[in-house]
């Protein structure tokens, strides 16, 4: 047997407010872009020093030289997509007629 | 990076397998060493493998791999072989040979070489996710 049910009065959602952004503050496209490269690059920096510490005998492991190459792959792939992604807004939007 | 740690953890199990792996053929090599440098015959050695901590959980810890904190030494009596001509001979003609058995050693080369291959598994199915979340953008 169901006793009690209470329902809670569905109340007005808070009105959405119009995002503040205040000028100049917030890093713009471009700035984060070349943050992103600037992290690819040093995964593939990264995966360049251990390849050359391994054959110089510092790294003893080959596997550690593999996550180090894997690793890059992926930032690199990742940074792919988001480029794939990017271009293809901006074909979207330069094929609306003006 | 955060999407790197599960490869960083099979990275250390994989390091930390090969120097059990290290330890072993150290065993082997020595099966007949008599002489060390802090004299006697050579003791097995093995590994003692430590939890690497990243942070503290609520009522718990996330790990972050495995680490060798020591190397042990296997403090069982040495093997005594009763050759008189040998150099290393007690007074009664016992040799002391190392305390090594080859067919424990060949056992725990094989669980090393296992686990290893288990942490490149693991190394391959995070990659494998990796991977198929990036295809989601496409």
């Amino acid at each position: 047997m169901i006793k009690n049910i209470t329902l809670t009065p569905v109340t007005t959602l808070p009105k959405i407010s119009e995002p503040v952004v205040p000028a100049g503050n917030q890093p713009g496209f471009g700035e984060l872009l070349a943050r992103a490269i600037e992290t690819v690059n040093a995964e593939q920096v990264k995966a360049d020093v251990t390849i050359q510490k391994f054959l110089t005998g510092e790294i003893q492991d080959v596997h550690q030289v593999m996550i180090a190459g894997q690793q890059a792959r992926l930032t690199m792939q990742l940074a792919l997509e988001v480029r794939n992604k990017v271009v293809e807004a901006y074909q979207e939007i330069s094929r609306i007629p003006v | 990076m955060k999407m790197f740690q599960s490869l960083a953890i099979s990275g250390s199990g994989m390091t930390a397998q090969r120097m059990w792996l290290d330890l072993i053929s150290n065993n082997i090599a020595n099966v007949n060493t008599t002489r060390t440098r802090e004299g006697g015959p050579y003791q097995r050695q093995a590994p003692v493998f430590a939890q690497r901590l990243e942070q503290v959980l609520q009522g718990g810890y996330q790990g972050a791999g495995v680490q060798v904190s020591r190397i042990t030494r296997d403090q069982s009596p040495p093997r005594l072989q009763h050759e008189p001509e040998h150099p290393d001979a007690d007074a009664n003609g016992f040799v002391s040979y190392p305390n090594v058995e080859l067919n424990k050693e060949f056992v725990n080369m094989i669980t090393a070489s296992r686990a290893y291959e288990a942490n490149a598994a693991a190394f391959e199915s995070a990659k494998q996710m990796a991977l198929r979340a990036l295809e989601i953008g496409r």
